[in-house]
C-alpha cells in the first residue's frame, strides 16, 4: 500500500492536514500503518478468496456514469442496491429490466 | 491493620468484615498500596472521597444490622473505559483528560447497588487497543512478575492491581483479549461473558459487535460472585440477553483440548498441565484457524473502532485545541488527543471501509466471522468446552510491536477467535514455568489455558475453573509479592 494512499485516509479520518497545509503525519507513521495493514492482510486465509470477492469488488466500484439519454428519460443502472441473492451476468450486473423512475 | 495484604478473595474478605476488620480498613489498606505506584501507574484516578463514603456507609449498614449487600465493604476497582458519576473517565486518552461524566455505567451502577467500594479507575491501553500495556497516554504499567515483561492488555491496570492487593477485584472490558490476556500474563482469573449477558451502557465503545465486559480476581469463585452481580438484561443496552436455563444432568463436563493446533513449548505445557490437573478425559479438537481469526478481527475492529471515534471531535466529545476553522481545530484536537496505535487503527479502519480496492477484504472477514462461528458450533456439537493456550509465550518483553505492529498484533492469536462468535471465554491460570523471556535470568511466569464455551454457558466456565482451583489452590503470587 503506498503511503499516499494512507496519508489521503488519514486525511479522510480527520487526522491529517490536507496538502495545502502542514502535514502531520510522518513518514515513519505512514509505513508503520502501511505495514500494519499488508501484515493484517496477509494473514487473509486463501479459502476465503471466493467468487464473492469478485461480486464485492464490482459492488464497490464506482457506479457508471449515466448517459445524457438515460438523465433525460430517469433511466439508470443501479446495479449495486440489489440484493445478493438475485442473478446476476459475467459481469456482476443485473438481468432484470431497467427501472423506470419518474423525474 | 492498613499493613497487612489485602485478602486475596472477596470470600475472604467478607469473612473478616464479619470477624470485625471494617471496610475502611481494608479500604485502606488497598489505597496504600495503590499510592506506592510498585509496579507503575496502575491505577489513573482514586475516588477518595466516594470510597471512603462508601466503606463508611458499609460500616454503618454492619453495625446497623441492616440487610447487606453481596459485595458489601468489598473495594474493587473499574478500568477506566466505564463511565463512572462525577470521576475521570478517560479511556487511557489524552483526549478524554477532562471528561466527567454524568452518570454511572450499569455494569458500575450494579456494583455500587451489592454494596460495592469503588476505589476508582484503573490504567488501560488507551481506548482499549493495545495489548501490552505500553499504550496508555498517563504511563505504562509493569509486570509484577517482573523481568522488563509487559504484564498484557488492554485492562493491564486491571490484572496488575488484582495480583498486587490494590483491590479485591477488578472489572475490565475485553474486545479481542482485553480481559484473558493479562490475566494470563499476570496469573490471575479473568472471565470474557458471552455477548449481550453484560450491559455495554456506558463502556466506551472500541468495536461494538465485540465489546463486553467481566470480572478479574484471584479466586475463580470470585469471577461467579460479580458475574452474577453485572450480568442480566438492561433497558440502557438493547443488545442485551437473558441467560438460557443451564444444562442439567450430572456427567462430567468434556473437554476438548486444541493440541493440534500449538506450536510453542509453552502453549504446549500450558495444554499439557491442563490435562494433567483436570480429572476427566479430554478429546483432541481442533479449533479455528488463527490466522483467519486475526485477520477477521483486526479488519472488523479496525474499521468499527474508526467509526466509533469519529465522534472525538474535540467539539462535541473530547478536549478541544484551538484552530482557525472547525476543520483545523478538529484535526487538531484528534492528532494530538489520540495516541499512534489508537491513529494508526482509526486509519486503517477508514481505509478499509471506504476504499474500494480494500472493501472486498472487509466483505472476506465478514463472512470469515460466519464461518469461524461455524466452526465453534461444529466443535460444541462433539464437547462442552474448548481448552486452548490463552497466550503463545509467558512473557513479552516492552516495545513489542514498536517496530512491526504486527507482533503487537499476534498477542491476541487465541482470543480473537471467542470475541468473533460472542463466546464466554475464561483464563484458568495453572501455576509458573521456568523461562527466559525479556531481559535478565530465567525465571518463574505465570501459564495458564484458556476456556471457551457456547453461547450463554458461562457457569460451565466457571464450574471448570472452581474446581481446578480446588485441586491445584490459589494462583502463585510472584516473588516480589
Amino acid at each position: 500500500m503506498d503511503i499516499d494512499t494512507i496519508r489521503r485516509w488519514a486525511e479522510a479520518a480527520r487526522l491529517e492536514h490536507r496538502p495545502e497545509a502542514r502535514r502531520l503525519w510522518t513518514e515513519r507513521a505512514l509505513h508503520k500503518a502501511a505495514a500494519a495493514l499488508e501484515s493484517v492482510l496477509a494473514l487473509r486465509p486463501a479459502s476465503a478468496a471466493t467468487e464473492g470477492d469478485a461480486r464485492d469488488a464490482r459492488a464497490s466500484a464506482p457506479r457508471p456514469e449515466a448517459t445524457e439519454a438515460d438523465r433525460a428519460t430517469g433511466e439508470v443502472d443501479r446495479p449495486d442496491e440489489a440484493p445478493p441473492s438475485m442473478p446476476v451476468d459475467q459481469d456482476g450486473y443485473l438481468r432484470v429490466p431497467r427501472v423506470r423512475r419518474s423525474a | 491493620m492498613s499493613d497487612r495484604a489485602p485478602p486475596s478473595g472477596i470470600a475472604e474478605a467478607s469473612a473478616a468484615l464479619r470477624d470485625g476488620m471494617s471496610a475502611e480498613t481494608l479500604l485502606a489498606s488497598c489505597l496504600r498500596r495503590i499510592s506506592t505506584e510498585r509496579f507503575g501507574r496502575t491505577v489513573l484516578a482514586v475516588d477518595d472521597a466516594g470510597a471512603h463514603e462508601a466503606a463508611a456507609a458499609s460500616d454503618q449498614r454492619r453495625r446497623d444490622k441492616k440487610r447487606l449487600g453481596p459485595l458489601d465493604g468489598i473495594p474493587i476497582l473499574v478500568k477506566d473505559i466505564f463511565a463512572a458519576r462525577k470521576l475521570p473517565t478517560t479511556a487511557g486518552s489524552r483526549l478524554l483528560e477532562d471528561y466527567r461524566p454524568g452518570y454511572d455505567a450499569t455494569v458500575v451502577h450494579r456494583l455500587r447497588q451489592a454494596g460495592a467500594v469503588i476505589v476508582g479507575k484503573a490504567n488501560l491501553d488507551e481506548f482499549a487497543m493495545g495489548s501490552s500495556g505500553e499504550h496508555s497516554a498517563f504511563g505504562p504499567v509493569q509486570n509484577p512478575w517482573g523481568g522488563g515483561l509487559i504484564p498484557g492488555g488492554s485492562s493491564s491496570g486491571s490484572a496488575v492491581s488484582v495480583l498486587a492487593g490494590e483491590c479485591v477485584a477488578g472489572i475490565a472490558s475485553d474486545t479481542g483479549g482485553s480481559i484473558r490476556q493479562p490475566s494470563a500474563l499476570c496469573g490471575v482469573y479473568g472471565l470474557r461473558p458471552s455477548y449481550g449477558r453484560v450491559s455495554r451502557a456506558g463502556l466506551i465503545a472500541h468495536a461494538s459487535s465485540m465489546d463486553q465486559a467481566g470480572p478479574i480476581a484471584r479466586r475463580a469463585a470470585d469471577l461467579r460472585w460479580i458475574f452474577d452481580i453485572i450480568q442480566g438484561p438492561d433497558p440502557r443496552d438493547p443488545g442485551t440477553r437473558a441467560a438460557p436455563r443451564p444444562p442439567g444432568g450430572t456427567a462430567p463436563l468434556r473437554v476438548g483440548l486444541a493440541d493440534p493446533c500449538v506450536t510453542t513449548e509453552d502453549e504446549y505445557e500450558a495444554l499439557r498441565r491442563f490435562d494433567e490437573r483436570w480429572p476427566h478425559p479430554t478429546a483432541a479438537c481442533t479449533a479455528p484457524d488463527a490466522e483467519a481469526c486475526r485477520f477477521a478481527y483486526y479488519v472488523l475492529a479496525a474499521v468499527e473502532a474508526a467509526s466509533n471515534l469519529a465522534r472525538f471531535d474535540g467539539l462535541r466529545f473530547g478536549r478541544g485545541a484551538p484552530g482557525k476553522s472547525f476543520d483545523d481545530a478538529c484535526i487538531r484536537a484528534r492528532f494530538e488527543g489520540f495516541g499512534a496505535e489508537v491513529q494508526r487503527r482509526i486509519v486503517l479502519g477508514t481505509g478499509l471501509a471506504s476504499d474500494p480496492t480494500l472493501r472486498p477484504h472487509l466483505a472476506a472477514a465478514g463472512r470469515l466471522r460466519e464461518d469461524i462461528r461455524a466452526a465453534y458450533a461444529r466443535i460444541f456439537s462433539a464437547v462442552d468446552l474448548l481448552c486452548t493456550p490463552t497466550v503463545s509465550a509467558t512473557g513479552y518483553p516492552f516495545g513489542v510491536g514498536a517496530e512491526a505492529p504486527d507482533a503487537l498484533y499476534a498477542l491476541d492469536a487465541w482470543t480473537v477467535g471467542p470475541s468473533l462468535a460472542g463466546l464466554p471465554a475464561l483464563h484458568v491460570p495453572l501455576g509458573t514455568v521456568t523461562t527466559k523471556a525479556g531481559s535478565g535470568a530465567p525465571s518463574a511466569r505465570p501459564i495458564g489455558v484458556q476456556l471457551i464455551a457456547p453461547w450463554g454457558q458461562e457457569s460451565r466456565l466457571l464450574h471448570v475453573a472452581e474446581a481446578l482451583e480446588a485441586i491445584q489452590g490459589p494462583p502463585p503470587l510472584p516473588p516480589a509479592l
